[in-house]
């Protein structure tokens, strides 16, 4: 493991590009943007736990794939919330005429 | 648990998810009914004929669920009746699925509740034709209930995001289901960008949390933090990583059932849902999703809660605490100023949010913990039943006034008087009027929450209910207004139709549970009571085999060091070298179980590898983790020990150099940091 | 006996019910139904009155054995139960809100035109509500009866009450269910408290057993009082906030001018009459037998609150031209009466202060229905556009001035045997609230026969409304008028003239209170607050008193 790339470098790795998406979803006014924004802060959660596994051990009786099952699982889920996601922007699309989260304003108080 | 636990399935396993099994497979048979045989019929009449086909499986399901609970209490001898050799009902086991899943009295009690409940909003939904995709309207709403059913079973966090997800995604969609409405979209579209943000923040605290302890499993998260002193309970004082995770998880279960400051897309998505759509979205999402937050508080997160001391220092409760206040006060506040009943009713949910937190944080905090757990669990029921009721109010509204305006109540009281004195009857409920059941929900959470033994948490505690039943004076204000509405104003405008059943059932349904559990809650209580004791202990108790436990328990129990002191603790693998030393290790541990020092390698150097400063949380983890330079897929020979830890705050340098190369530069610096932490 | 009483409490229920599920029955039908229940509850609750054993301190007609748990266990597990029972405190309460139940029917028999049924639904509801609340033995159950009394009455004024009926039903609805939510939160906490520190960690829920245990607690803290946060002065306060905006005392008054100018005739009675003595009772019941030494070291500031608002009351009921509006000033003033008395803390105060409980129901009760007949008559209730009534209606003069006079404390009247002690008491324990309390008495002798000489005296003046309508053909005093006001007039007599067997009823259970509130009280008057620390042991010395009785 001495020449592996040491556990901190991933973590921080997947901090920064949390933050991006996060900062990302709070600046970013167009919704195709703030769609992408939240696919990066699921995978950052992903690098984490696949980061994890890999160097880390389970505790006693704990299933050790279960990293790697919640990456392969999220994946799963973030295609999932890309698919509604995209209808549901393609609906307001349709009726707005834009992608701007901003425009949208029937509801409000 | 597959390392150990033998790799067979057991058919109960299915068995038990039968309810959810009937639901999943009947969402695909009402989609598959409607595209193959129903399409040329006019809407109405499709909506009509599959809300009944629906209906039907839900009856199925129900039926599953009821039974599952007849054969726990052997009703009418049904343990006997239904127990043929493969299917073995006297397996003390209560998880299924290795541990992924629980199936003891609390899943098939929440299972019976959230059908009752869909039962009413489905039938609801019935109520007008507000889309023309009713096939995929009633196959995703059965869909997000198996997924809410599920979220209340997770015992562990992947299988609790996924739940999650399955339930919001359904729900997302659900929500922009009224195809002529912008505000429909709109809100659709919010409640997803706020719920999928939340679902990203959850999921990163997860992985934190995953990193912190090596697995997923919420009792195996709770043995990892259990500090080895007993009652020393150490909070998170400068457990940055440990905060982090915990903020994180927070912010994600705050989004979901609506606590302030993460409540911004309740009003929106409430408003913009058709009324049978926010009924469920209100009442069964924030079910099971307080039922998952209450697992992961109180069950995985358990030795965080900081319960020993005051509700200020580190840990959840004080955090728990904070966002209870500010839900019940801002809900409430903020609900006054509505003219509009479904943004009324969002806020006022938002701030029953805030009520049922108060009962979280005095679980956390009191001794009595299945009791606390049991009153929130009591108060979402009766929530659930009676919020069900108050938006078929809205969605009376909307089916014949297309507004929801509280003025478009006006004089209803004298027309249809029997469903303006249940609509009263909901109305006081949810003001918390005695004898109502509402009452006796805020009655015994407050109850709980002041039975604490320490006087300054009692304090606390004190102002926590005071503040609550200061804010259900608030609240009365303008669930009044709906009253005067009905009953003082005279009749203007349009006539309101008759209600029909669609929409009379949830409010006939929530008066009489308001009233029957209110004039006589005992049974209710008792099951929730009960149902509460495997939500927070047994079923983690057993998890997995016998041989496992015994793993833990001599992996917990070998090294005691002093109490005040978690980090002089030695891991079982070394602690017969530091026996001679340590004074408090005395007593000879059993021999090392392959894999037992394993895991916790791994603690260790997420501790320090997070670089982010460990205090007593990495200490805790650091005991456990005891150094091997070892990478971590690989098992340590037992020659790797280290020899010389000594019962002083030396161990903690001595061993580092010890570590891995990985970890050792952070645990390096993360050491004395720790070391200037302690007291 | 234990199933009479529930009888008793749940008939008017039963009655209410019948009523609400056929809201189209006839005026007539609908009256008689709710006069007849009405009257079989009274009837009920004299036998219980008259059966009730004097000398017995521990409560009556309850379900199980005597001094041990009341009533049926109603949830097992938090150890609730419906428990009902009666005791000095309680037992003429309990029948003045069946005596006044009539009166409030009989001043609607020809008012209430709009709705019969469920305005009388509503008023037998009230009373359900009242009777429960006096008779539960159980603080769960004293609060459901509690905030259930609100309901009616909010439907009572809300639906037929005057023109600004809403905005006074919600002010009247939100304003006590604020209070009572604090005072809830207080029993919670006393409950809690008594559950943590009593031996043996008893959860109870059951009043007896409460006032019993919370003395005798084994917690030092729980018996010293030396700051607002000690435990018995913050539970007092807590108690106090919902009992103090019931009665009404000074600064928390302002909805009950409001609440009875638009009250209907029956809710003003029931609400002058009943409702408000539910104050005094919560402060007699919770928080001077569960809370004493709160009451001690808080006994200047409630002294205080008490005086001016009987000087208070009195001075703007003098400043009213409305009739009804006087009589609920006066009300304020003489309620703060009563909680002077109850704060005098000796027998003495005490004794007076439940009795004129009683005797300001009849009273005012009175008042109100006279008013109640002036107003159905003329649509006014101004006393400048009234005057010499006493030709007009001789009847409703004799009425007006004899409950007017038992409301003033004429000696050989009722109010006397309520005030004297009262002021007997204060005197005892300071002499300056007692004197100003006496001008609050003078005060309030003058202005009520001040408007009694207004209205009834003097030159013949009748508001002139429809028109030139003469008004010769002004209805006589009806005999459902005459019926609903005698029972009233012959007990301000009664009680007037024979205390006795009324003050015997209320003493035995008064005593142990009081001694309770003495042993911990300083003699010498002044600020109790120091000496409070130093009479730890008192309440031991209490129990032992008690436990002899």
């Amino acid at each position: 493991m001495s020449h592996d790339i040491p556990l901190n470098w991933f973590l921080y790795f997947a901090a920064a590009s949390f933050s991006i998406g996060l900062i990302g979803v709070l600046v970013r006014r167009n919704a195709i943007a703030v769609l992408m924004a939240i696919e990066i802060m699921l995978n950052a959660a992903n690098i984490n736990f696949v980061a994890f596994w890999r160097y880390g051990e389970t505790p006693p009786g704990a299933s050790p794939l279960s990293g790697v099952m919640v990456a392969v699982f999220v994946i799963t889920v973030a295609a999932a919330e890309v698919a509604v996601g995209i209808g549901l922007i393609l609906l307001c699309y349709r009726r707005w005429h834009a992608a701007d989260v901003d425009r949208y304003d029937s509801l409000s108080g | 648990m597959p390392p150990t636990a033998a790799f067979t399935i057991n058919f109960r396993d299915f068995y038990v998810l039968a309810p959810e099994i009937v639901l999943a497979l009947w969402g695909l048979v009402v989609l598959l009914y409607d595209v193959g045989w129903l399409r040329k019929l006019p809407n109405a009449s499709r909506q009509q004929k599959l809300g009944w086909i629906t209906l039907l499986g839900v009856f199925g399901a129900l039926i599953a669920a009821i039974h599952a609970l007849m054969v726990r209490f052997n009703l009418y001898g049904m343990q006997e009746l239904f127990n043929p050799a493969w299917m073995d009902f006297d397996r003390p086991e209560p998880v299924i699925f290795w541990g992924t899943l629980a199936g003891d009295l609390f899943t098939e009690t929440i299972n019976l509740f959230l059908i009752l409940m869909l039962l009413v909003a489905i039938r609801l939904s019935m109520a007008w034709s507000f889309t023309d995709s009713w096939g995929e309207y009633f196959a995703l709403i059965l869909w997000s209930t198996v997924g809410m059913m599920l979220l209340a079973a997770a015992e562990e966090l992947l299988t609790l995001f996924l739940t999650l997800e399955t339930m919001t995604i359904c729900l997302y969609l659900c929500t922009s289901f009224e195809k002529n409405k912008r505000r429909s979209a709109e809100g659709g579209l919010k409640y997803f960008v706020y719920g999928s943000v939340s679902s990203a923040l959850f999921l990163f605290g997860l992985s934190l949390l995953y990193g912190l302890t090596g697995t997923t499993e919420l009792y195996a998260i709770k043995m990892v933090f259990t500090p080895e002193t007993g009652d020393s309970h150490i909070g998170l004082a400068g457990n940055v990583s440990g905060m982090t995770a915990l903020l994180l998880m927070l912010v994600g279960f705050g989004f979901k059932v609506a606590a302030v400051p993460f409540h911004q897309w309740a009003p929106d998505a409430y408003e913009g849902a058709p009324a049978p759509v926010t009924a469920w979205i209100a009442t069964g999402s924030k079910v099971a999703s307080f039922v998952a937050l209450m697992k992961v508080l109180l069950l995985g997160l358990a030795p965080w809660s900081n319960h020993m001391r005051d509700v200020a220092t580190p840990g959840w409760v004080g955090v728990v605490a904070a966002l209870a206040a500010a839900s019940m006060t801002f809900g409430n506040l903020a609900a006054l100023a509505q003219r509009n009943l479904k943004r009324m009713l969002a806020y006022s949910s938002i701030a029953h949010a805030g009520y049922m937190l108060v009962g979280v944080a005095a679980a956390g905090y009191s001794s009595r913990h299945s009791e606390s757990a049991g009153s929130v669990l009591y108060y979402l029921i009766i929530y659930g039943f009676t919020n069900l009721g108050a938006f078929a109010v809205a969605a009376w509204l909307a089916r014949d006034k297309d507004s929801d305006d509280i003025s478009d109540l006006n004089g209803l009281g004298f027309q249809y008087p029997g469903l303006a004195v249940c609509i009263l009857l909901l109305m006081l409920s949810l003001i918390g009027m005695p004898p109502l059941a509402g009452f006796f929900g805020k009655l015994y959470m407050f109850m709980e929450a002041l039975n604490e033994k320490n006087p300054e948490g009692r304090l606390t505690m004190l102002w926590l209910v005071g503040l609550g039943l200061l804010n259900s004076v608030v609240s009365a204000f303008y669930y009044v207004r709906v009253l005067k509405a009905m009953f003082l104003r005279p009749a203007e405008g349009t006539v309101v139709a008759p209600a029909g059943p669609a929409i009379a059932l949830p409010i006939v349904v929530g008066t009489v549970v308001a009233l029957g559990f209110g004039i006589y809650p005992a049974p209710l209580v008792d099951l929730m009571k009960s149902a509460a004791v495997p939500m927070l202990d047994v079923s983690g108790e057993l998890i997995g085999s016998s041989l496992e436990r015994a793993m833990w328990n001599r992996a917990r129990r070998a090294p005691t060091g002093p109490p005040t002191d978690v980090k002089l603790e030695l891991p079982a693998s070394v602690a017969p070298q530091a026996g001679s030393t340590a004074p408090q290790a005395e007593s000879t541990p059993p021999p090392l179980l392959p894999g037992t020092g394993k895991g916790q390698g791994a603690a260790s150097k997420k501790g320090g590898g997070m670089g982010k400063g460990a205090g007593k949380g990495a200490g805790a983890l650091k005991k456990k983790g005891q150094g091997k330079g070892q990478d971590a897929s690989k098992d340590a020979p037992p020659s790797d020990q280290p020899k010389t830890d000594s019962p002083t705050k030396d161990a903690e340098k001595t061993e580092a150099p010890k570590k891995n190369e990985s970890g050792s530069d952070d645990l390096k610096k993360a050491a004395p940091k720790a070391d200037a932490a302690k007291p | 006996m234990a199933t009479l009483l529930v009888l008793t409490v749940f008939l008017p229920f039963v009655g209410s019910l019948v009523l609400f599920l056929q809201p189209k029955l006839e005026k007539k039908t609908a009256r008689m139904t709710a006069l007849i229940t009405a009257l079989v509850t009274l009837a009920f609750s004299l036998i219980l009155t008259a059966v009730f054993k004097p000398d017995v301190t521990t409560p009556q007609f309850a379900a199980g054995a005597p001094g041990g748990p009341y009533g049926w266990n109603w949830l097992s597990g938090a150890k609730i139960q419906f428990a009902l029972g009666l005791d000095g405190l309680s037992v003429w309460l309990f029948a003045l809100t069946a005596v006044l139940q009539i009166t409030a029917i009989f001043a609607s028999w020809e008012s209430i035109t709009e709705r019969p049924a469920h305005h009388y639904a509503f008023l037998l509801a009230l009373e359900t509500g009242l009777l429960g609340l006096f008779a539960s033995l159980d603080v769960v159950v004293f609060y459901i009866f509690f905030e259930f009394t609100l309901i009616p009455l909010f439907f009572l004024i809300g639906i037929w009450g005057g023109p600004e009926r809403r905005k006074a039903s919600i002010y009247f609805f939100l304003y006590t269910l604020a209070g009572s939510l604090l005072t809830l939160l207080g029993v919670i906490a006393l409950v809690a408290i008594h559950y943590q520190h009593s031996a043996g960690h008893v959860l109870t829920f059951s009043i007896p057993e409460l006032t019993h245990g919370l003395a005798n607690l084994k917690w030092p803290g729980w018996h010293s009082a030396t700051s607002l946060t000690s435990p018995q002065v913050f539970i007092f306060l807590l108690l106090f906030a919902g009992f103090a905006i019931k009665v009404p005392m000074f600064p928390f008054h302002t909805w009950l001018p409001l609440a009875h100018v638009e009250s209907p005739t029956a809710g003003s009675i029931i609400l002058a009459g009943v409702l408000l003595k539910v104050g005094g009772y919560g402060l007699l019941r919770f928080n001077m037998s569960m809370t004493p030494l709160g009451a001690v070291y808080l006994f200047q500031f409630l002294v205080t609150l008490a005086v001016i608002g009987v000087i208070y009351g009195a001075l703007t009921a003098l400043a009213q031209t409305d009739v009804k509006k006087l009589v609920a000033y006066s009300s304020v003033s003489h309620m703060g009466f009563i909680v002077l008395g109850l704060f005098a803390m000796n027998p003495t105060g005490i004794d007076g202060a439940v009795i004129q409980m009683v005797n300001h129901g009849l009273t005012t009760g009175a008042l109100f229905a006279c008013v109640g007949v002036l107003y159905e008559r003329y649509h006014t209730r101004e006393m400048s556009e009234l005057g010499g009534l006493w030709n007009r209606l001789p009847l409703l003069a004799f009425f007006l001035i004899l409950s007017s006079l038992g409301s003033a404390a004429v000696p050989g009247l009722n109010g006397f045997v309520g005030e004297f002690p009262i002021l007997a008491g204060m005197f005892a324990k300071n002499r300056t609230a007692a004197v100003l309390a006496a001008t609050g008495m003078v005060l309030g002798a003058y202005y009520l026969l001040w408007m009694v000489q207004r209205v009834l005296f003097g030159p013949l003046r009748e508001p002139h409304q429809h028109g030139d309508h003469a008004h010769a053909e002004v209805r006589p005093v009806g005999w459902h008028e005459i019926a609903g006001l005698t029972p009233l007039m012959v007990l301000i007599v009664l009680i007037g003239v024979l205390p006795a067997p009324f003050l015997a009823r209320i003493n035995p259970v008064i005593e142990p209170i009081a001694a309770r509130l003495e042993s911990s009280v300083p003699t010498t008057g002044g600020t109790p607050a120091p000496e409070v620390t130093h009479m730890n042991p008192a309440p031991a010395a209490v129990v032992a008193r008690q436990g002899s009785r």
